[in-house]
């Protein structure tokens, strides 16, 4: 059973369509990442499941009980989904404590009591349940939304953009805690992103959204290696775009062949390689190009490089090299491609 | 985004019911315009007709003219220049607003009259007699525009003020670097950057004047609203009363319309990237002096001289005064206010819940119809007001005693109920404006975070949105509750058989001749009107560019 499911989700606000035949299910326990440029949908997304929207067409259901389509829509209160929103809307007149047992009706006060205070260990706020959100800092106030969020324990949690307000270093930090408290918890999640590498970070699997509909669901590892398309294979980092003749299976670049499924022979086809996916080599004979910039990024150096006439390149193209490699601006050097790094597709 | 309706289809009804009930006593008017007046409208339109617009169109021309100047001149000087007591009177500028244009009327009054302080100082220096010099009378159209401009140049001041604060100064010392002296630098830089804020105040002190019935009325002037008046109740027309009310109306919502546009134009006017703080120009000598006095005459005019005029007659008076009585209707009043307040708090606030945060929705557009409630002048309400209640008693007792055969009167007319509903129709907006502000300020988010937690949405508006608002909730009723305390001209038409406010005692009292004893009440008054000043000084302090106040000058 799945703890989230869209099935075939329209909404449009007017007439901009934000969510286009829709499917998607997070499964039991699952974190899902729903990656996406900004307006591609995915915060609609996440707001049809949590109730705050009603889709025109479409059927939602969450832990497997139908919660909207047309004519149908349970409201967000008998949903049974947590949210954790960008900015955490913590009620600033609560303190800590009752913003956790907020959600916590029903319940006797002293299982409330109980609740709230397991929950507070949990994110490792005991000491503050008192004290009001703006006494505590950014990542607290995070952990404070996280435990109020899973205090009347949901079906699925639904984040939005959740560390887009920490600053970088924060960022990293809060991120791994609470990839560890999800997990620890083992908490269904699905959560709203445009930034490729904390979805790759987070994520069991990851579902690429554009214009409204998904591109490609699939664990991080598969979709960074087996892009379905050229958006995907574009949407992780820099790519260089060679075009390629499509020969006996196999796709011809000035720089080599990588082997193609499902290309015809003689189809207009691009090669899409990722930076690191170009590996060079300083070579002053037949060279394939010449090294315009090198520039160290910590681990890695980033080259630019400028293709020799015989290729019939125009633009110049990107690589990532390891630190170390000794180049410099001038050399000339020859390229191989690294399959696993190298997509071919059909020209659009 | 915008998200589901917040309310139920149930709560947003009875909330466009609430908008159109308060909009009654205006449709009433304007309905029975086109009324039969029996020849009265001929007869006032051969006679009256014209003094009452050549009156009320000298009465506002000659009140704007005289708040602009004292108004720009005032604002002018408090924020670009430093002198004696520069940072005291720039907060005294507003009290004059504490002060009902009426009651300065009462003061002014006893103050010029023959046996007053100043005339009988005037005959002690020179040795004349009574009748051997002129001396102007304050009842008289001239005397209207001064004590008018005495108590509604704040508006001016308050609004011009915060446009000075808000605009760059670069471009006032640019001009200074190109040669203009700060006159110069006044006239042709700022006041122009600052004219839609001066259209704005303007058009709020052309409203007020509009308006104004109690001072008018006490200098026995002709103008509109003393017309509706008479025509109401001397000549008991009320086809004639509602159809010279369809003509203020008319003038008001024009003037309305002027300061809307205006107000559109603001927000591009204001917007100014470098804001810098101003530096005030230390004066010396006697210009120094000069710009002390120039703040502190009309702080004298609208405020100081009347408070001493009230206090030193309620002092000679005080064997002449029945203090229970006074003191019961303080009781009286301040419930009446209380009861207004919390009706009017409510309605508003309910009103602003059902309609959502959406910009878009009917219930927000036809809300901000009914906001000109409160541009609507008292007596205008009053006369609709007389005429809704009048058809409904008809509507009760048909239905009374036709099927049921029980006598039942008038239910409505004369009772207080239709004096509370008065006070919904002209300060709802008093209320909905800050309110609605702050509803659409905390956002969504925290309902809508409340909604995921499993509450539903009445009780995410009884647990988030009314703890967040309470603060601009009590500002708010509190505004209403000194504004009913002041209202003379609805009170005083609808107010049930013997029912008397501090207002209407003060009014009837001077009107016949026993101004000392009206110093009590009058005191009374002002010491309610001092706390909207109150909270709007909390507000001024906390202006700054970028963060406005929640109490606007517009609410008072």
């Amino acid at each position: 059973m799945s703890a989230l499911e869209f099935d075939a989700v329209t909404h449009a606000y007017g007439p901009r369509v934000a969510m286009k035949s829709f499917t998607l299910a997070v499964e039991d326990g699952e974190i899902l990442g729903l990656l996406g440029p900004s307006g591609s949908g995915k915060t609609t997304a996440l707001r049809v499941a949590a109730g705050l929207e009603s889709p025109q067409k479409g059927k939602v259901y969450v832990g497997g009980k139908l919660v909207s389509e047309p004519g149908v829509d349970i409201p967000p209160e008998q949903r049974d989904v947590g949210l954790l929103f960008q900015d955490l809307a913590l009620f600033p007149h609560l303190t800590v404590a009752s913003n956790v047992a907020f959600g916590l009706h029903g319940a006797r006060s002293a299982q409330r009591r109980m609740r709230t205070n397991e929950l507070l260990e949990l994110v490792g706020l005991s000491d503050y349940a008192q004290s009001y959100p703006h006494q505590l800092s950014g990542g607290q106030q995070q952990r404070v939304a996280l435990a109020r969020a899973l205090a009347p324990k949901p079906k699925v949690l639904l984040l939005d953009e959740p560390f887009s307000n920490l600053d970088v270093v924060l960022r990293q930090q809060v991120r791994r805690e609470m990839l560890n408290l999800l997990k620890t918890i083992g908490t269904s999640a699905l959560f709203v992103t445009h930034d490729p590498e904390e979805a790759l970070f987070m994520a069991d699997r990851v579902a690429v959204m554009r214009d409204g509909t998904i591109m490609q669901t699939a664990t991080p590892e598969a979709i960074y290696l087996k892009p379905a398309n050229r958006f995907v294979a574009s949407f992780f980092g820099e790519t260089n775009v060679i075009p390629a003749a499509i020969r006996a299976g196999c796709a011809e670049t000035p720089f080599g062949a990588i082997p193609v499924n499902g290309l015809l022979d003689d189809t207009a086809a691009d090669v899409l390689v990722r930076a690191q996916g170009l590996l060079v080599s300083k070579n002053s004979n037949g060279a394939h190009a010449t090294v315009r910039s090198a520039r160290i990024l910590g681990a890695t150096v980033l080259l630019e490089l400028q293709p020799a006439p015989p290729t019939g390149l125009k633009s110049n193209l990107i690589a990532r090299v390891a630190m170390g490699t000794q180049l410099q601006s001038g050399d000339t050097v020859t390229i191989t491609l690294d399959p696993r790094f190298a997509f071919a597709f059909a020209r659009d | 985004m915008s998200g589901r309706p917040l309310a139920p289809r149930a709560g947003a009804l009875w909330a466009g019911l609430v908008l159109v009930v308060l909009a009654l006593p205006v449709i009433a008017v304007v309905a029975l315009t086109g009324a039969d007046t029996q020849g009265l409208w001929a007869h006032l339109a051969n006679t009256v007709l014209s003094v009452y617009v050549t009156n009320t169109l000298l009465l506002g021309g000659g009140v704007l003219v005289l708040t602009l100047i004292t108004g720009i001149g005032t604002a002018w000087l408090v924020t670009m220049y430093e002198f004696p007591f520069r940072r005291t009177l720039e907060f005294a500028l507003v009290l004059p607003l504490a002060m009902p244009a009426y009651i300065l009327a009462y003061a002014y009054t006893d103050f010029f009259q023959v046996t007053g302080p100043v005339q009988t100082l005037l005959r002690d220096l020179t040795g004349l007699n009574v009748r051997d010099y002129w001396f102007p009378n304050i009842r008289s159209l001239e005397g209207a525009v001064f004590v008018l401009s005495g108590a509604l140049f704040p508006y001016v001041y308050l609004i011009t003020r915060a446009a000075f604060l808000e605009q760059s100064m670069s471009a006032v010392e640019v001009s200074r670097t190109l040669g203009l002296t700060r006159a110069q630098a006044l006239l042709r830089v700022a006041v122009p950057m600052a004219r839609p804020a001066i259209v704005a105040g303007g058009t709020l002190v052309t409203m007020e004047t509009l308006a104004d019935f109690g001072a008018v009325k006490y200098f026995d002037l002709q103008t509109f609203t003393t017309g509706i008046y008479r025509a109401w109740f001397s000549y008991g027309n009320p086809a004639a009363a509602a159809q010279l009310a369809s003509i203020l109306l008319a003038a008001v919502f024009a003037v309305v319309l002027i300061e809307q546009s205006s107000r559109g134009a603001r927000r591009y006017a204001a917007v100014s990237a470098q804001y810098r703080d101003i530096r005030p120009w230390q004066l010396k000598g006697w210009r120094a002096r000069l710009a002390s006095v120039a703040c502190a005459t009309p702080v004298g005019v609208g405020f100081a001289v009347p408070a001493i005029i009230l206090i030193s007659m309620a002092i000679d008076a005080q064997h002449d005064v029945d203090l229970a009585r006074v003191a019961a209707l303080t009781l009286n009043t301040g419930t009446l206010a209380a009861i207004a307040a919390t009706v009017v708090v409510a309605l508003a606030a309910g009103v602003s819940f059902a309609a959502g945060r959406s910009q878009a929705n009917l219930l927000r557009q036809m809300s901000r119809v009914s906001a000109l409630g409160y541009a609507t002048p008292g007596v205008v309400v009053g006369v609709g007001l007389l005429i809704v209640a009048g058809i409904a008693d008809s509507f009760i007792r048909d239905i009374a005693e036709g099927a049921f055969h029980i006598l039942v009167g008038l239910v409505l007319s004369g009772s207080v109920a239709v004096l509370v509903y008065a006070y919904a129709v002209r300060f709802f907006a008093v209320a909905h404006g800050p309110l609605d502000a702050a509803f659409v300020r905390i956002g969504a988010r925290y309902g809508e975070a409340a909604r995921t937690l499993g509450v539903s949405s009445s009780t995410a508006i009884i647990r988030i949105d009314i703890p967040l608002m309470r603060g601009t909730m009590l500002a708010v009723a509190a505004l209403v509750f000194a504004d009913v305390m002041k209202e003379l001209p609805a009170t005083m038409i609808l107010r049930p058989f013997n029912f008397d406010t501090l207002a209407t005692e003060a009014f009837q009292l001077a009107t016949t001749e026993r101004l000392d004893q009206a110093a009590l009440p009058s005191l009374a008054i002002a010491v309610a009107g001092l706390i909207p000043v109150f909270l709007l000084c909390l507000g001024l302090r906390r202006a700054r560019p970028g963060s406005h106040g929640e109490i606007s000058v517009r609410t008072l």
